[in-house]
This record gives C-alpha cells, sequence and structure tokens, in this order.
C-alpha cells in the first residue's frame, strides 16, 4: 500500500470521523448497558373491586357496571362472603385507594389479582327488558382469550369472582345478556401495565 | 512496484494452497462457457458517486428483500380464516380463527426465534427499495439517459418501477390489518369500477371472500410478480455493472439500522365484524390516497387514470425529447418538467397525511374530504414554481456560459481540490473503527442474550457502515499517484 501523502493540515475529518465513532461507540454503551431494559417488578397486590351492575341507561357513569369502592386486601384470605350481603369488611385488614375517575376502569399491574364483587341491581325502568334473569359478566384478554367465563348475575344478588392478571395489556368486562338497548356499552376495562 | 509477474514466476515455489487456486482455475475456465461471465460486474477501486449506480443498488435491496421474504414464508400463513360474528344477545368475542394471516404475523414479530429481525429487515428494504427506485429514475431522468439507445432501457425501468410498486402494495396487504384492509379496499373499489372488464378483474385478482383474497395476493407477492420482475430485469440491466461493495454494504447497514430504530407494528388486526379507525396507506401510496379523497373526483379516474398519465408522459419522454445533447444545461423544458413533477409528488405525498386541510393532522372522518380547488391549486402552483425557476434557472447559467465562451474566458468549473486524509488520521480512524467493531460484536451477542432484539438489529448495521467506512478509508488513501 502506497498511500498518498497529505500537506500538514488540521486533521477536521480525522478528528470528526474519531467523534462519530465515539458517539456510536457511546450511544450504544449508554442505551444498551447503562438504560435498564429489566422490567420494573411490581410487589403483587390483592386489588378488592365493587361494582353495581344496572342497565347503562340508569348508570350514573353511563357505563352500566358503576365501580362504587376499591381497596387493596392486606391479608391473604378474602374476607367473608354472602350472596345477599356481599363481602363482609369487618375486622378485614384492607386499605382503600382512589380508583380511575370514569368509576369504569381499573388499572392492576402484572401480577396482580383482583376480586370483584358485583351487585346487579334490578331497575323499575321501562329501558330494561321485560322478563330477564339479571345482568351477565364475562372477562377477556384483547386476543379474546376467556378469564372470567360468561355467567349470569341474577338481579338482587352480590357474585365475586377472583382473577391474576399475569401479563400486561388491556382487558376487557363485560355484560353478556341483552339487557337495554345500552346493552352493547356495558362493559368497561381492565389496564394492566 | 516494478513487475510482479515477472518477479514472482521467477521466485515459484510449491505452496500449500496451489491446489485449491488450481481448482478454482479450473472452475473459472469452465465458467466461461456459461452466461455468468458475460455480465461485466466492475468493482471500482476507487470512490464514485453512488448516483451512478443506484440501479444496482436497488438491485441489491431485491436480494435482500428475496432472502428475508423466502425465511418469513415459513411461518406465514395465507389464510383469513372465519370471523363469525357474535351470537344474538352476546357481545361479539373474535373467534381464535378470525384472521389468521394478521395473527400469524403477530407471531413472527412476537415468538419466532429472529422473526422480528427478518421481517423489519424485509419491511425497511421494502421501503429502500422504492425509494431507490424512484430515485434512479429521476437520477438517470436529469442526466438525460433515456434517449440515443437507451429508451429500452428507459422503457422497461419505467414498467419495473410500476411493478415494483405493485409487489410492494401486494405484500403490505397480505398483513391484514386495518392498513392492509384499507389498501385492498382501495384497490378493489379501483379495479371493479375500471371500464368494461372491471367487475371480472376485480373478481380475478381479488377473489370472493378474504381467504381467496390471502391466497391469490400470497402467488402474485411472492411467486408471480417476483418473476414478472426478473424477467423485466433481464431486459433492464445493461451490460455493465458496477457492484460497490462498500457503498452496497452501507445501504444493508442503513436498512438494519432504520429497522431497528423505528421497527414496523404489527397493527390493529381487521375484523370484518368490528368498526375500523382512520389510517393511512404505506407512503408511496398517500399520492393516491389525496387524489382518492378529492371532492368530486371519479374514484377511477383519480386512482388509476391520474397516475397513469402520469406515469405515461414520463414513459413517453424519450420519443418526444429527440435532441442530441443529454447535458442538463441544454435541455430547459425536460429539466423543468422533472423539477415540476418532484414538486407534485412531494406535495400530493405529503398531502394523503394530513386532513382536508393540510395543516391538521388527519383524525376523524369528517376531515378525510379535500377541496379540489384549493388541491389542484396547490399543484398548480407546485408545477409553476418547479417548472419556472428551474427553466429560468438552467436558461439564465447557458447564457452565462455563452456568454464566457464568446469572450474567451475560462468557464466557472471548480474543481474541487479532495482531502486528503494523512498518515495518522488514517490509522487512528482504522483502529477507531476496528475497535468500535469489536465492541458491537460484544454488544450485539449481549443484545441477543438479553433479547433485545432491536439493540441487535441496530448493532448488526452499525457493524455493516463500519466496514463500509472502514473499507472507503482503506480506498481512499492507499491510490497510488
Amino acid at each position: 500500500m502506497i498511500m498518498q501523502v497529505a500537506k500538514r493540515h488540521l486533521p477536521i475529518v480525522g478528528l470528526l470521523g474519531l467523534v462519530v465513532i465515539v458517539a456510536a461507540a457511546g450511544g450504544v454503551y449508554y442505551y444498551q448497558f447503562v438504560v435498564s431494559h429489566t422490567p420494573v417488578n411490581y410487589v403483587p397486590s390483592h386489588r378488592l373491586v365493587f361494582m353495581n351492575a344496572t342497565i347503562v341507561e340508569t348508570s350514573l357513569n353511563g357505563h352500566g357496571f358503576e365501580i362504587t369502592s376499591t381497596a387493596f386486601l392486606n391479608q391473604s384470605t378474602l374476607p367473608s362472603f354472602s350472596s345477599a350481603k356481599g363481602a363482609n369488611m369487618t375486622d378485614v385488614n384492607y386499605a382503600e385507594y382512589k380508583g380511575e375517575s370514569d368509576n369504569s376502569t381499573i388499572t392492576a399491574h402484572p401480577g396482580d389479582t383482583i376480586t370483584f364483587y358485583i351487585y346487579s341491581k334490578s331497575v323499575s325502568d321501562s329501558r330494561q327488558i321485560l322478563g330477564i334473569a339479571g345482568h351477565g359478566f364475562e372477562v377477556d384478554s384483547s386476543s379474546g382469550s376467556v378469564l372470567v367465563p360468561r355467567t349470569t348475575l341474577t338481579f338482587g344478588q352480590w357474585f365475586t369472582f377472583t382473577v391474576k392478571f399475569s401479563d400486561a395489556g388491556t382487558y376487557v368486562y363485560y355484560c353478556t345478556l341483552f339487557c337495554s338497548n345500552g346493552h352493547p356499552m356495558m362493559r368497561g376495562s381492565i389496564v394492566v401495565g | 512496484m516494478g513487475k510482479p509477474g515477472l518477479a514472482a514466476q521467477t521466485r515459484k515455489k510449491a505452496g500449500v494452497l496451489d491446489p485449491i487456486i488450481a481448482l478454482l482455475r479450473w472452475i473459472w475456465d469452465r465458467l466461461e462457457r456459461t452466461l455468468l461471465l458475460a455480465v461485466k460486474i466492475v468493482f471500482p477501486s476507487r470512490f464514485i458517486s453512488p448516483l451512478g449506480f443506484l440501479g444496482m443498488l436497488t438491485v441489491i435491496v431485491f436480494i435482500i428483500l428475496g432472502v428475508t421474504g423466502a425465511l418469513l414464508l415459513f411461518h406465514f400463513q395465507p389464510l383469513f380464516g372465519d370471523c363469525p360474528p357474535a351470537a344474538a344477545n352476546t357481545s361479539y368475542v373474535p373467534s381464535p380463527t378470525c384472521n389468521q394471516a394478521f395473527n400469524s404475523v403477530a407471531s413472527i414479530n412476537n415468538q419466532v426465534d429472529w422473526g422480528f429481525l427478518i421481517r423489519n429487515i424485509h419491511y425497511q428494504a421494502s421501503n429502500a427499495m422504492v425509494l431507490l427506485a424512484v430515485m434512479h429514475m429521476f437520477y438517470q431522468y436529469f442526466a438525460g439517459r433515456y434517449k440515443l439507445r437507451y429508451e429500452m432501457l428507459w422503457v422497461t425501468g419505467i414498467i419495473l418501477g410500476v411493478i415494483t410498486v405493485i409487489e410492494a402494495y401486494t405484500g403490505y396487504d397480505l398483513i391484514f390489518n386495518i392498513r392492509g384492509q384499507l389498501a385492498i379496499n382501495i384497490g378493489q373499489t379501483l379495479t371493479y369500477y375500471s371500464p368494461v372488464i372491471g367487475a371480472n378483474l376485480a373478481n380475478i385478482i381479488f377473489g370472493f371472500s378474504f381467504n381467496d383474497l390471502a391466497i391469490r395476493f400470497y402467488a402474485f407477492h411472492v411467486f408471480i410478480i417476483p418473476i414478472i420482475m426478473l424477467a423485466i430485469m433481464s431486459v433492464h440491466l445493461p451490460k455493465n455493472l458496477v457492484l460497490d461493495i462498500p457503498v452496497s454494504s452501507a445501504i444493508t447497514g442503513i436498512i438494519l439500522i432504520m429497522g431497528g430504530l423505528f421497527p414496523v407494528e404489527v397493527g390493529i388486526r381487521y375484523d370484518p365484524n368490528q368498526l375500523t379507525q382512520i389510517t393511512f396507506p404505506e407512503w408511496y401510496f398517500t399520492s393516491l390516497y389525496a387524489f382518492i379523497r378529492t371532492k368530486g373526483l371519479q374514484p377511477f379516474i383519480a386512482g388509476a387514470i391520474i397516475p397513469a398519465v402520469f406515469v405515461l408522459i414520463f414513459l413517453l419522454v424519450p420519443f418526444f425529447d429527440r435532441g442530441k445533447k443529454i447535458a442538463m444545461i441544454d435541455r430547459p423544458f425536460w429539466v423543468g418538467l422533472g423539477a415540476a413533477a418532484l414538486g407534485q409528488i412531494a406535495i400530493v405525498t405529503v398531502w394523503g397525511f394530513r386532513a382536508g386541510n393540510p395543516f391538521q393532522v388527519l383524525q376523524s372522518e369528517d376531515q378525510l374530504l379535500i377541496d379540489p380547488v384549493l388541491f389542484a391549486a396547490s399543484l398548480l402552483l407546485a408545477t409553476a414554481l418547479g417548472y419556472g425557476f428551474v427553466y429560468a434557472f438552467v436558461k439564465w447559467r447557458k447564457a452565462k456560459i455563452e456568454a464566457l465562451r464568446a469572450a474567451k474566458k475560462p468557464l466557472p468549473y471548480r474543481r474541487v481540490q479532495p482531502y486528503l486524509l494523512s498518515r495518522g488520521e488514517v490509522f487512528s480512524l482504522l483502529g477507531g473503527l476496528l475497535l468500535l467493531q469489536g465492541f458491537l460484536d460484544f454488544s450485539i451477542f449481549r443484545a441477543f442474550l438479553a433479547t433485545l432484539n432491536n439493540f441487535a438489529l441496530i448493532e448488526i448495521g452499525m457493524v455493516l457502515v463500519a466496514f463500509a467506512a472502514t473499507v472507503h478509508i482503506y480506498r481512499v488513501s492507499s491510490q497510488v499517484k
């Protein structure tokens, strides 16, 4: 190799080239080895969600399922439950927290467990379909897999379902029985992330 | 350097590699009877502008597409499946067999080993191929290489360009996300409304169901259109090809880096039972999208006649420009026409992404329609400005040069003195690049262990670009004066 020998000059291109090389290596080093890529591990929590199921037309939030309160369960056993009175929270170690403002979206972290307590409310309103036994309930993932199979929520009773959400994603819970004209809107989402 | 041949003869000794060299020579001699050596491939030993071999770069990207596409074949399912609607009194839950083509693309992207890499390379290479083909066409146009016995290359090139875009179209429809579905809808409508044979043609191309469509577009995309492209390429490729290894490697690297920096999303699954959302075509179709959205234009005129006229003008350029001169300065009209075309392409492409008012982002359906007066006015303005300015500039430049010639003064061409790298610069740059390559190799390995796919993709691309830089520095600094 016979090199073309340049006259003495400021090594502008050489210095710029070295800056580019260092920037490339530094960028890779910073973004790959300094910035953390391991997902944040949340301490799994157990959430209790209390809600009423009623027709969309009379519900306060316009979603049919109205979340009345939410709580973290700070003990390993679930509160005692009866279909007439729901969960008995006396002597239960729990902490309340503020849910989403629309009273229908539930947020959780991956690995969390959610226990739903749903009271199925029959309203004396002409828009509720005559002669139905109650509302329906089902929880699905966005890809269509079923987490809580279709269940009929008989009017005037409490129901409970417990689901563990291992994967991040958006899940949907919805009414499965045609209850009023607003039935397709009777749904809410569970955002796990 | 002396006479290496003579020196080698006098110092000839039996070497360990002699049998291998003899075998290679034996193979090379026999290859001379084949077609392979008839194509003259030049490996330039010094830097030449890549604008001159954009066509060869397009071929290289075509090969990348072929290889990655062949790998994608292993996991893609050309099947739409069955999407039963919800039963009475129940909410809709998509069936697991609904839109299997999309599901298979999603699994390639998320589950299949290396699938993310291959899919992103395939996608970015398709963009690069369309872009390089368009750049190649415009460079050859401005360089005047469409007349004087270039007509065959030019006409086949234009046809090849159109087929390239159609190939890209069939490719992104196969994903069956809502973007693909929009493209299918528009394509099917345009075919259906074409005169006389429209309805039959639509049935032949698109079939009678999404399952038909999936398998037909699959056949088009992976076999029929590539074969047609290869056939046309055999007439389009010139006898002398320039294969510049560093630039080709850099282009490949840039495709990989783009794939890692902007990983293509699988998109939203198309489901016939669910309402779709506002979406856009790929960037090479937003121009058509803008025309189709123009109020009052028939879909067939907007989506087929107008682009066909545009293509036809370029196809017929060599038969109207019969002058013997190819320099830009001697063709003010044709150079102005090219500039006007570029201006129009830029305006309609950008407008395709925007709302009816081009200063707003397209977000809802009531913003889709474009006011025809405003649209036509913007196109006329682009044409007038692009043509007018470029025509005037070329005329002014020519007049200036002719005046200088008449006065027998030197022409105002500046010879740019090349920047010569000094010995220290060469060695520090080569050393730095070598260290960078080593660090990148280590990082790629670590990225794979940590399943950071996009980092791996970016870093493999960076290795290719660093290799290109190394070879480039070597060749600009080793030329014998």
